[in-house]
């Protein structure tokens, strides 16, 4: 449900919560929109695969693809897979757990036409995904994957995440942190471009990880600024090498 | 302690009795809440709970103390005027302000409306005085 909310206490904006897959915005690759992602999808005979590293926004992609035009247009039964013992039937919130027998009784049930997404397709056996796709063809279901590495499917879509994707991405998350805190009279936290730049290289490129790494970033500068130290506790001196570029 | 949701009309004014935000077990928690520039009819139900969630690098838990729901069908119930609400604060969990996980309290309305957005509005408070974890 739609809500206008007005935040009451300060979040740190890479708390999970905030950063978990919808709740933080995808940003698409440039040149790359639902709309061209659904006609790939379409010209490729509805069968694709979303490829992409640890952290690199696949299930993020998926959310942001079901919640607007033209997937979301879809009439058609969609179905969303997930490996963690859920599987959500989005016209009903149908949950069973992610076990082949489970899986066969459901795919047995879906009627020609609809649309399955599985998101970390990879994360089930050889023999399952084979078996899966010839399914998925038998029953004429359109079916959607996300997966590590490409399996027997056309790939509609390859993310890279670079270190422009993880600037993007830390400066929304302070942004919207930075807006909170001036309109309750607090002075916005700044995470140096050079520390986002550092971060990003020793989590080997994966934003999920990368994005952790800051939460404890601004921990530190929140803590630091007097959000957490009223009580008279000694403040936190941070590591040297991670703020000598703070301003 | 009062928030104010709504830049001029609706608004949802929500306020604590206490100015004081910090609550012990056994307390009681009583505050009110009114609803202006919105007709009855444009109200599907208002929602009232007093909660907890975590926050921080895992998933987020929460728990319901307790909850109310008021129906503009209810003929008791005006919008437009303070609407009391109490309730005996609970023995845990206290409020918690770790570097990896924050346990929040907070006073919620929710107003759910016909055809539009919901509007949400908070009043935080503390159960308990432990101080905040300091960094290492």
């Amino acid at each position: 449900m739609t809500t206008v909310e007005s935040r009451a206490h300060e979040s740190n904006p890479f708390s999970a919560e905030r950063i978990r897959p919808g709740a933080l915005p995808f940003f698409f690759p440039a040149g790359v929109t639902p709309a061209s992602l659904w006609e790939q999808f379409r010209q490729s005979g509805y069968r694709g695969q979303i490829v992409g590293p640890h952290g690199s926004g696949k299930t993020s992609l998926l959310k942001a693809l079901i919640a607007g035009p033209p997937w979301k247009d879809f009439l058609g039964n969609v179905y969303f897979l997930r490996n963690r013992n859920e599987l959500t039937d989005l016209a009903d919130e149908e949950r069973c757990a992610f076990k082949p027998d489970r899986l066969w009784t459901k795919i047995r049930s879906m009627t020609a036409g609809s649309l399955v997404i599985v998101d970390g397709f990879d994360q089930i056996r050889f023999a399952g995904r084979l078996l899966f796709i010839l399914q998925a063809r038998y029953r004429r279901l359109k079916f959607l994957a996300t997966t590590h590495r490409p399996f027997l499917l056309p790939t509609i879509l390859r993310l890279n995440p670079d270190l422009d994707l993880a600037y993007e991405i830390a400066r929304h998350c302070l942004s919207e942190a930075a807006r909170w805190r001036l309109a309750h009279g607090l002075n916005p936290i700044n995470i140096p471009a050079e520390l986002v730049h550092k971060l990003y290289f020793e989590a080997n490129g994966n934003i999920r990880e990368l994005l952790f790494s800051l939460y404890d970033v601004y921990e530190v500068c929140s803590r630091q600024m007097g959000e957490a130290c009223d009580n008279g506790s000694k403040p936190y001196s941070p590591r040297s090498e991670y703020f000598d570029s703070t301003s | 302690m009062s928030i104010v949701a709504g830049d001029s009309i609706p608004t949802v004014i929500l306020r604590l009795d206490r100015d004081r935000s910090v609550y012990f077990p056994g307390d009681t928690l009583s505050g009110e809440f009114r609803i202006e520039g919105l007709s009855r009819t444009a109200i599907e139900a208002v929602e009232l709970t007093v909660l907890w969630f975590t926050e921080g690098k895992g998933t987020s838990d929460r728990g319901v103390h307790t909850a109310w729901q008021f129906l503009p069908s209810d003929r008791a119930f005006d919008p437009r005027r303070p609407q009391r609400f109490s309730t005996i604060v609970p023995r845990a969990p206290w409020s918690y302000e770790g570097i990896i996980l924050k346990i929040r309290w907070t006073v919620r309305l929710r107003v759910i409306l016909r055809g539009m957005p919901s509007i949400v509005c908070e009043v935080p408070f503390r159960l308990g005085d432990l101080p905040p974890v300091a960094l290492p």
